[in-house]
């Protein structure tokens, strides 16, 4: 059988150990194999949020250690051997700290606000694909769900800063939405172009196109084809992280945090969680739309070539995921919100439309067979 | 120019000394038009004077030719109508009236003056006891000062109960009690005080800087000025009652500030304002509040905007959450104990504050000042003035979102901080620079590290080039934004990096040198735009520029002495003082009033930071909220400075 997502792996362990068949008669004898399903899916659930988490933590501390690097400091070095337990007893700090809540707040908003950022980040980890079959739903319009989903951050971010009663918060709420629309459109753009020259939407469609080598030693991916879309990709991602330098949204020097000044305690980790969960998935998608996901060497062997291909795919995103944090918080200052815009608008915008056409072309001459 | 203003107003200016120019308060405004039209263009500060005592308060104007590059000290007086206060007057004890056991302990008193040498508080001890003694009537006012230290008596050579005799005195004078117990009643507490009619033409149509030293004048001392557009508190909350820094504000009375009433009054302040506006531009404004607590205004100030979206329609500058009252502690202490109190004014340039305060002091006593200790000081200034430009670029780039140069700029603080640890003890409370030279030497192992520091600086400075000066966001965040004409800094009183950053090539080092600087090689690196890059361009030149005068120094500097022979007690003729200096924010000036005694009569604080902010509203209304950040930091300001 192949092995399509995350559930026929689970069909396939419980039947190697001889388990499937027994357990589906139960429940099919109570005529309730939706239950079965519906148990499976939420074991994925947990180990989704599992996989969020602890690449939630890694991330952290990368960032730290990396920013540490960059600026002649150490970094944690205290909680666990060379500070790796830091993480956990922040994550353990946060979720202890009081809950504090403003007098003035438009309550159930301002509740429900970090729920709306967090949730739609966390549920674009359901078409990653980690590898062949270690994906929770291969859908066939993956890249299409992602998009979709990811808009919702931007209510989110409204919700908060409105409903805070707090004058920065609101500043920093009506400067997320202005960023995450404008940048969202180049963003979108410089996919579409990986589409067309795929001709899929699905993720593992997409990483399967880039299998192989041209001349034998540089490797299909579309970074090498696409670099322009490559590019603005990564520049756009910036942006939809809320990151440096286009952290407007929570510009510390200005607005103090934007719309999450008003949040402590886990209502805040909520936004911090989908920020990281956010870095991480734009560290899988650079990866699976232009550095050819889980292929590299040794990827395609018999048995566990599953395993090298993890492997690959992991290193590729947290190297991702390690150069938004270089360049992103070590390096850049903040632009104003103007000069964002204008990027947004007059240069990244007409670029990706440029590059579209570029894409088309490409795509005339690989299916002339000129390659 | 005096003679010329003689010729000018020939019956209201009287000219004493061949430097104050005393003038009759109506004629002031005129005097002050004809100045500015003939060369006067920077106001350089305004103080009042209490002589309540003597029946008037006196208000000088320090103004500053640049072309001329002459001083001139305007003093106008205004007649109290009231006179001294009634309850000033003295309440006096008459020797007739003391008890037995009193006359006893007083009969110890030889007469000597251990007593009043040794105490802080400044009491003329031996006097009130030898005085009592020999039958005279003294004023118990003095006796109010009194901490019980009882340093006077352990010091004593005939082991006289002093402190016994104080509180004898204080319980058995009725007029004492009164006033104590007026202190309990809480209506009388807020009781005003009583209000002279203290007027003065205001001349802020001419001067842009004097709008705060107005503003600052009729806080502290309670001088209205005449035609001011804003005349309201600005150092303490526009609830207070009562005048500070006069003789006859008592400092033992405690004041709850209204903070409610405190905020309406500001509302309603505002409010009109903003309805002006809103009626002109058409939209509706919103009121954001930056600071106190904010990340990026460097301390506690508040600035009030008024904003339309992004932009930033009018802007309010609140100071006064650091108010110390320096100016007033320091009448209250003697000359060589307000040294540590100006460390605390701008509490990154330590050794600048030493200098200012203790260079009009020379002045008024004429001090020497070793050669040694004349080259101790300039090392421990240019010094000083690179870890203040450190600080200011690296927090200024922190401001901008860019954090790593915070700490490349920290390395080297510290390596500065090492060597100030090695000049005098301290890292950043230095009280370093006394009278008459220094309080330490430089030893081997402190040469050596600044050598080595002198050797690497320049690498360094190359470093953070590195990291900002190219920077295409940098520049577009900075290039162009902020922009100040010099004739409008000049108008503003800005002076420092602020004033070369706009193209005017002045320094105090090179124009009125003090110390030994006009023995030292170096240039005034001058931009002409400006703008906020500008500025940051000049603070790194001047880094290089105080690396050189280092490297001359530090090659050059004899051997000797560190402190000259001064007296022990420093008590200056009367008279008056002001002294600047070039600080790594702008002049910094110190003038002191001294009536002769051991203790300041009169101490005024120019602060190079307060007058630069007086022009921030003036650069950023009308450019995004993220410009103010980046404006705002370019100004380098403490607010430790200017608070005061």
């Amino acid at each position: 059988m192949q092995l399509q997502n995350l559930y026929d792996v689970f069909v396939f362990l419980l039947n190697a150990i001889g388990a499937w068949q027994p357990i589906y008669d139960l429940f099919n004898g109570y005529g309730a194999v939706w239950l079965l399903s519906l148990i499976i899916y939420a074991v994925e659930g947990g180990i989704l949020f599992g996989v969020a988490a602890v690449s939630v933590l890694a991330l952290t501390y990368i960032e730290r250690k990396a920013l540490g690097d960059i600026q002649l400091r150490i970094g944690p070095n205290v909680c666990g051997p060379f500070g790796t337990l830091q993480p956990l007893a922040d994550a353990i700090k946060l979720v202890m700290k009081e809950n504090i809540r403003p007098k003035n707040v438009d309550f159930w908003v301002w509740w429900a606000a970090p729920i709306v950022v967090f949730v739609p980040t966390f549920m674009l980890l359901i078409t990653i694909p980690f590898n062949e079959f270690l994906v929770v739903e291969n859908l066939d319009i993956g890249i299409l769900f992602i998009i979709a989903v990811s808009g919702i951050t931007p209510v989110g971010i409204i919700m908060a800063g409105w409903a805070s009663s707090n004058k920065y918060s609101l500043l920093g709420g009506l400067r997320g939405v202005a960023q995450l629309i404008s940048y969202e459109v180049p963003l979108i753009l410089a996919i579409l172009a990986v589409v067309v020259i795929t001709g899929s939407m699905s993720l593992t469609e997409i990483v399967h196109s880039q299998e192989g080598y041209y001349l034998g030693f540089i490797p299909k991916w579309n970074v090498f084809l696409l670099p322009l879309a490559a590019f603005i990709f990564f520049v756009c991602s910036f942006a939809e992280m809320g990151r440096s330098p286009f952290d407007i949204v929570e510009a510390e020097g200005e607005i103090v945090a934007g719309h999450t000044t008003e949040y402590s305690g886990m209502r805040f980790a909520f936004f911090y969680l989908a920020e990281y969960a956010h870095l991480f998935i734009t560290g899988a998608l650079v990866t699976l739309l232009f550095l050819g996901g889980w292929n590299g060497p040794l990827s395609s062997m018999e048995t566990f070539g599953w395993i090298i291909g993890l492997g690959w795919f992991l290193i590729k995103t947290f190297t991702v995921a390690w150069m938004v944090i270089w360049i992103s918080r070590g390096t850049l200052p903040r632009v104003r919100i103007d000069q964002l815009l204008t990027l947004g608008w007059k240069w990244l915008l007409p670029l990706a439309l440029f590059n579209i056409a570029l894409a088309g072309i490409i795509k005339i001459i690989m299916v002339g067979g000129f390659f | 120019m005096i003679d010329e203003i003689k010729l000018k107003f020939p019956h209201d200016v009287e000219v004493k000394e061949n430097r104050d120019i005393y003038v009759k308060k109506e004629k002031l405004f005129e005097l002050c038009k004809f100045l500015k039209y003939s060369g006067y263009d920077h106001l350089s500060l305004i103080t009042g004077v209490d002589y309540s005592a003597n029946g008037y308060f006196e208000v000088v104007y320090h103004m500053y030719s640049y072309s001329r590059k002459n001083m001139l000290v305007i003093k106008t007086k205004i007649e109290t109508k009231t006179g001294s206060k009634p309850g000033s007057e003295d309440v006096k004890i008459k020797a007739s009236d003391l008890s037995s056991d009193v006359k006893k302990l007083i009969d110890l008193c030889v007469g000597c003056t251990i007593c009043t040498k040794k105490c802080p508080q400044g009491i003329d001890v031996k006097s009130f006891i030898f005085d009592l003694k020999q039958g005279k009537d003294v004023s118990i006012k003095d006796v109010g000062r009194c901490i019980e230290c009882a340093i006077c008596q352990e010091k004593c050579p005939k082991k006289v109960e002093i402190l016994k005799i104080f509180s004898i005195l204080k319980k058995s004078n009725p007029g004492e009690k009164e006033e104590r117990e007026a202190v309990k009643d809480p209506k009388e507490k807020n009781k005003p005080e009583e209000d002279y009619d203290l007027t003065v033409p205001s001349i802020t149509s001419l001067y842009n800087s004097a709008d705060w030293h107005e503003r600052e004048t009729y806080d502290l001392l309670g001088i209205k000025f005449e035609g001011h557009p804003n005349l309201r508190r600005i150092l303490l909350s526009d609830t207070f009652i009562g005048h500070p820094l006069r003789k006859s504000f008592d400092l033992t009375k405690k004041q709850k500030i209204d903070m409610t009433r405190e905020f309406e009054i500001d509302k309603n302040y505002l409010d009109k304002t903003k309805k002006e506006i809103e009626l002109k531009i058409g939209t509706e404004l919103m009121h954001v509040n930056m600071g106190p607590q904010h990340p990026s205004t460097h301390g506690v100030l508040r600035l009030r905007l008024l904003v339309d979206g992004e932009v930033v329609v009018k802007m309010y500058p609140v100071l006064g959450h650091l108010h110390r009252g320096i100016e007033k502690i320091g009448e209250n202490l003697r000359y060589i104990q307000v040294i540590p109190y100006t460390d605390r004014l701008d509490y990154i340039t330590g050794m600048f504050n030493n200098m200012a305060y203790v260079k009009p002091l020379e002045d008024l006593m004429m001090l020497e000042v070793t050669e040694r200790a004349e080259y101790l000081r300039i090392i421990a200034m240019e010094l000083n003035r690179i870890t203040s430009h450190l600080i200011w670029f690296c927090t200024w780039a922190m401001d901008m979102g860019a954090l790593t140069p915070y700490f490349y700029a920290f390395r080297e603080r510290e390596r500065i901080f090492e060597i100030f640890e090695g000049l005098c003890g301290a890292r950043m409370m230095y009280n370093y620079i006394r009278p008459g030279g220094v309080s330490g030497d430089m030893g081997e192992k402190t040469e050596l590290k600044l050598r080595n520091f002198i050797e690497h600086f320049p690498e360094n400075l190359k470093e953070y080039h590195t990291l900002l000066t190219e920077n295409e966001i940098i520049k577009a965040r900075t290039v162009g934004v902020g922009k100040l004409k010099a004739e409008d800094a000049i108008n503003f009183g800005v002076t420092g990096p602020m004033l070369m950053a706009s193209g005017f090539e002045y320094d105090i080092r090179k124009a009125h040198p003090y110390s030994l600087y006009e023995d030292f090689k170096f240039s005034i690196p001058t931009r002409t735009e400006g703008d906020t890059y500008a500025r940051y361009i000049v603070r790194m030149k001047e880094m290089e520029e105080s690396h050189k005068i280092i490297e001359q120094a530090i090659n050059k500097m004899p051997e000797g002495k560190i402190m000259a022979n001064i007296p022990k007690m420093l008590t200056p003729p009367p008279g008056d003082a002001y002294g600047k200096i070039e600080t790594s924010k702008g002049e910094l000036g110190f003038y002191i009033v001294s009536d002769g005694s051991p203790n300041p009569y009169r101490l005024r604080i120019r602060s190079p930071s307060f007058c630069n902010l007086s022009a921030l509203p003036f650069l950023c209304e009308g450019e995004k909220i993220a410009d103010v950040v980046a404006i705002s930091g370019s100004v380098d300001i403490t607010l430790g400075c200017i608070d005061r």
